[in-house]
């Protein structure tokens, strides 16, 4: 294959990249993409996404802590309109710890403040009803989300370079060395 | 693969490309691995940040990084990581590394191509850098399955915390590069149809 062939081929990947990045881009334009990146937990249920981001994102016990729940539409638009009340509970015992009551959203973005009281695993569930859509208006959408307390782990830069930099050492400098080696006996 | 060698020290090999196969076109190969790790770096750093791409599994908050992982997990995060990425690294330039420039002779009878590895390489050197890559995808694997619950997640990841377009980068991103580092990873099996000592007299 020549070398123009290669040239072609790496300019049908990077046009094809290009074209998929734009294509996104674009589609992003026309569509509320607040979650893309955002780093919050997903649940779909049948035409609705429900998600949680948290603030800070590792909780831990007696922390203030700000669940941010965010209901859209098959288009990822944020739906117009919605009632929302939130349970938590301990995942493990089932406990309900707190009850939070049926408000009026207007965008579809639901903020609730709340402290954690044990370093356990909770799960809140959030019950949404949509106005506007017969099914959902009756019966509320329900999302339930895993939430870890006070399971954190921290790491300096420097901790971490101690243990990333000796080990990158010794793979890099082990295989320099097996390359060095002329002879590497039978092969195959 | 045929084989028919014990080299020397020091002494050159041959290889015989399998039909339709030249060395220039393994940079294909290489092009699409480059473009899956581009499009990762993207999705990783529209995700969390760029550095998420060897420290999955942890965020970094400006002072520290921080997870909801055990230390262990994080450990086997940035090891398999790190291995697996030093062996795709290699795998992605193994055309320069491996085939001596100018070397190829087409023999025209089978139209397949005899390529010189450089002095001192040999194919258990690319199977090396293959074991490489296969120790740093099993500890990417395990990595995924303790922390995500499956080791299909080392494809999956992102895409289902993510809307559109993130998600779609995130697949697209890791079927690529997963698609180069397969190939290449097994680029003897799939290139060498002979390997030999002494390059046999052939019909040019």
């Amino acid at each position: 294959m020549r070398r123009t062939e290669i040239q072609k081929v790496a300019a049908v990947v990077a046009a094809a990249t290009t074209l998929f990045m734009t294509a996104n881009t674009l589609h992003g334009a026309y569509a509320h993409s607040a979650l893309a990146g955002s780093g919050a937990t997903i649940k779909t249920a049948d035409k609705y996404q429900t998600a949680l981001q948290l603030y800070p994102k590792f909780p831990s016990a007696d922390q203030k802590v700000t669940l941010h729940f965010t209901v859209l539409d098959r288009n990822n638009s944020n739906v117009n309109g919605v009632y929302a009340a939130m349970v938590m509970k301990e995942k493990e015992s089932g406990k309900i710890e707190a009850q939070v009551p049926y408000r009026f959203y207007e965008l579809g973005d639901v903020s609730m403040d709340y402290k954690f009281h044990d370093n356990e695993d909770h799960v809140a569930t959030l019950f949404t009803r949509v106005i506007g859509d017969p099914k959902y208006q009756a019966n509320p959408l329900v999302a339930d989300f895993e939430i870890p307390v006070g399971q954190i782990t921290t790491i300096s830069p420097g901790e971490l370079l101690i243990q990333v930099v000796p080990f990158t050492m010794a793979l890099v400098g082990g295989l320099v060395l097996l390359f060095k080696k002329k002879n590497w006996g039978p092969q195959g | 693969m045929e084989k028919n060698y014990r080299p020397a020290k020091n002494q050159q090999s041959y290889v015989l490309l399998r039909r339709g196969w030249t060395v220039r076109r393994l940079w294909i190969i290489s092009i699409i691995g480059i473009t899956g790790l581009g499009l990762d770096v993207v999705f990783h750093t529209l995700d969390t940040s760029a550095l998420s791409i060897v420290f999955d599994g942890a965020e970094w908050n400006g002072r520290e990084f921080v997870s909801d992982n055990p230390p262990w997990v994080l450990a086997l995060s940035w090891t398999g990581h790190l291995t697996f990425l030093t062996a795709f690294a290699m795998l992605i330039v193994m055309p320069k590394i491996f085939f001596a420039k100018g070397t190829e002779k087409i023999d025209s009878r089978t139209g397949q191509r005899w390529v010189a590895l450089k002095p001192g390489r040999t194919v258990r050197h690319m199977w090396l850098i293959a074991l490489i890559g296969v120790i740093g995808l099993s500890l990417d694997l395990a990595f995924h399955w303790v922390q995500d619950g499956g080791p299909e997640q080392v494809l999956l990841n992102g895409f289902a915390d993510n809307t559109f377009p993130v998600n779609a980068l995130a697949l697209a991103a890791h079927v690529l590069f997963m698609i180069a580092f397969m190939m290449l990873m097994f680029l003897p099996k799939i290139l060498f149809a002979r390997y030999t000592t002494t390059m046999p007299p052939i019909a040019t």
